[in-house]
């Protein structure tokens, strides 16, 4: 992978981005690229995007402009949509209107221009203590991304739908970087919904790395929808800041992707945050999922929910690597961590490592993990009813994804997922056992 | 001759459980099969359905003429046979309406009609849960998941009304339920009784006896029948107890 650090020569950079960026390359310069000695890196191989020739995809953007391609990433009419093609932003693509006074909804490069001093608050804070190497070279790599800002008490009703679109092929693949920037006011309430996308069979590696600062007594959905092909490569890195009172539901749904790994840091900064984080993986071939999760308990009276599940046909990889720190005076934290994997073949694999470390007391901390294949009797049970084996099969499957998803707003997304779940598990069960 | 099973030999870990039951049962009739606990009714019924953990290892089933143990369990379920479950099984995440939907359709789909439209279909429920006088919202839940015991039992009957087997098997449908749910279960097995399907009742005690009467009542011991009769034979277990009735009991397990 080209490593540049051209960030140096682009004079249009604000002084303030250049510090952020050369923090960022300085720590990058510190970790390196990760190896598989480090834990959180112990079972991904990052040979085929360390070694691919992916080329940083400048140009290759705006040229796609075929909205029909892309039309089944869209939930609604009325939805803000924001199109990237290859980390790039796509005016034409994009629709954005009637949005509530104050709130900014843009692409992040114009909004450094427009609204520097206030981007400057927010962006890079970790830079210097980073522990992920590509959320480093994102920050001094990144040109493009979103920035949306919610004043206080602002409620925006329609869902925001940001499209990050990969058309890279096969003998020019393409590398970009998206960066994601959210900043909302005080009892404000938003939903964002993050299409990681491509062109069927597109080769691309999208390094994401995303800000999200939720203010005092705000609620924000932060919906992940990664669909990949088998040639496409995601590394995301979620930081979420949470302030007092303030909710935070965020949900991964992965289906295919040769390498998918999600990283959710979430940073309780108040008391009686409440933050609830799903996940639902249907993989198959030889698709690999490594969600890594992390709720850092700084202060008392928080909650944090991990729920994972995965569902995996051929020769598919999970990992549930996941832990909850609880500093010191955070009493009455609560956490759950739970883990559920069902495996539709033998040569699946899963790893599911739910963890705790715990410096205070009075704390509820549960967690748990399962691993296992259908149930037997329930199969006997679905089949003594006249289903086939196959059909039995599907049944099971689609209940044990859907739980996930079962209290999912906004309904058209919740449809959309179970058609997806539908088709993907009708494949992967089909003639199995 | 709707079921003819001669001298069936079954075995589960390689116990033998079942030592030679022979059984004939014919459209029209209800058989009741009694018998202390362990001696193999509850074998009877899993292997009549196609259950895998079970070896059959001597004998043969015919059902209307077919050789059933040839069968799939959903070709047999497709054929006509239903079983309700002693401990129906909880399916978390499957919705009991579209359960029933798609069973149903199985079913249409197997005797060459059309798939049922839903609207149609829904109709259809209605009218079914009249059965077992279950409310609406009873349908919106997961299979006979977070259901009560008694619930499960009349989830198992309003499968069966739904479906419309030839040949229906409860196995021990009656246990575990009050008076008031016996009745309805029993109230929804006589409503599906009729001249041209076949019912075997598996019971453990005769109190079902009071509300359903059986053609033919079979006593079960250590994985044969040791006695056969009208419905008295019934009343007569009751006042004189499995011991005295059948013989030896051994092979009595809990």
């Amino acid at each position: 992978m080209a490593i540049g650090v051209d960030f140096k020569k682009r004079t249009q950079n604000a002084d303030w981005l250049e510090d952020v960026r050369r923090t960022a390359y300085e720590r990058f310069e510190k970790l390196g690229f990760p190896t598989r000695e480090l834990e959180g890196w112990k079972y991904i191989n990052l040979e085929p995007i360390l070694g691919a020739s992916f080329a940083a995809s400048e140009n290759k953007g705006p040229e796609f402009s075929d909205s029909r391609r892309i039309e089944k990433y869209f939930l609604s009419e009325n939805e803000q949509r924001l199109v990237f093609v290859n980390g790039v932003y796509s005016r034409n693509l994009s629709s954005v209107k009637n949005l509530p006074a104050g709130v900014v909804l843009q692409d992040l490069a114009s909004s450094l221009v427009s609204h520097g001093n206030l981007i400057r608050r927010y962006l890079g804070r970790d830079a210097s203590s980073e522990t992920n190497s590509f959320s480093s070279i994102n920050t001094f790599s990144f040109k493009d991304g979103l920035f949306l800002y919610i004043p206080d008490k602002v409620v925006v009703d329609s869902p925001i739908n940001i499209i990050l679109l990969g058309t890279g092929e096969s003998d020019s693949p393409s590398l970009f970087y998206s960066r994601i920037l959210i900043v909302t006011g005080e009892c404000s309430r938003v939903r964002v919904i993050v299409n990681y996308a491509g062109l069927p069979d597109a080769r691309y590696f999208n390094n994401t790395a995303a800000e999200i600062h939720v203010g005092e007594g705000a609620c924000l959905d932060y919906f992940q929808i990664e669909r990949g092909s088998k040639n496409s490569y995601q590394i995301a890195t979620n930081r979420f800041y949470l302030g007092k009172f303030s909710t935070l539901e965020t949900l991964a749904f992965t289906e295919g992707g040769a390498i998918t790994r999600n990283e959710e840091i979430v940073e309780f900064g108040g008391e009686k945050g409440f933050a609830s984080l799903k996940g639902l993986s249907l993989l198959n071939d030889e698709s690999q999922v490594y969600n890594h999760v992390q709720a850092n308990h700084l202060v008392p009276n928080c909650t944090s929910r991990q729920f994972y599940k995965n569902v995996l046909a051929g020769k598919a990889k999970s990992e549930f690597n996941s832990l909850v720190r609880v500093s010191r005076g955070a009493q009455k934290s609560d956490s759950n961590q739970l883990s559920k994997t069902l495996l539709l073949s033998d040569t699946a694999e899963s790893h599911s490592r739910p963890q705790l470390k715990i410096d205070t007391d009075d704390v509820s901390c549960v967690h748990g993990a399962t691993v296992g294949q259908l149930e037997k009797d329930e199969l006997f049970y679905l089949r003594s009813r006249g289903l086939s084996k196959e059909i039995a099969r599907l049944v099971l499957t689609s209940g044990f994804a859907e739980e996930v998803i079962q209290d999912l707003e906004p309904a058209p997304l919740k449809a959309h997922l179970k058609d997806w779940i539908a088709e993907e598990l009708t494949i992967a069960t089909e003639g199995k056992i | 001759m709707l079921l003819d099973i001669r001298n069936l030999h079954a075995s589960i870990n390689g116990k033998d459980i079942l030592k030679g039951f022979t059984l004939q049962v014919k459209a029209g009739e209800v058989h009741a099969i009694m018998g202390p606990n362990g001696s193999g009714k509850s074998t009877l019924a899993k292997v009549l359905a196609g259950d895998s953990h079970y070896e059959v290892t001597k004998g043969e089933v015919l059902f209307q003429g077919k050789n059933l143990l040839d069968l799939e369990p959903e070709d047999r379920a497709l054929a006509g046979v239903f079983m309700a479950f002693q401990y129906p099984v909880e399916i978390p995440g499957v919705n009991n309406a579209s359960f029933l939907r798609m069973a149903y359709n199985a079913k249409r789909k197997f005797q060459g009609k059309e798939e049922i439209d839903p609207l149609d279909f829904e109709e259809l429920l209605k009218e079914r849960l009249k059965v077992v006088d279950m409310p609406q919202d009873f349908l919106k839940r997961n299979v006979n998941h977070g259901f009560s015991g008694g619930e499960k039992k009349r989830n198992e009957i309003l499968q069966m009304a739904v479906l419309d087997p030839t040949l229906a098997i409860l196995d021990e449908t009656d246990s575990g339920l009050d008076i008031d749910a016996l009745r309805e279960v029993a109230k929804g097995v006589n409503i599906l009784k009729r001249p041209d399907n076949g019912i075997i009742l598996i019971t453990h005690y005769q109190r079902l006896l009071d509300y359903i009467t059986p053609d033919q009542v079979h006593i079960l011991v250590d994985g044969r029948i040791v006695r056969s009769g009208g419905k008295e034979l019934a009343l007569e277990l009751e006042k004189k107890g499995y011991d005295e009735m059948g013989a030896s009991t051994n092979g009595h397990r809990g």
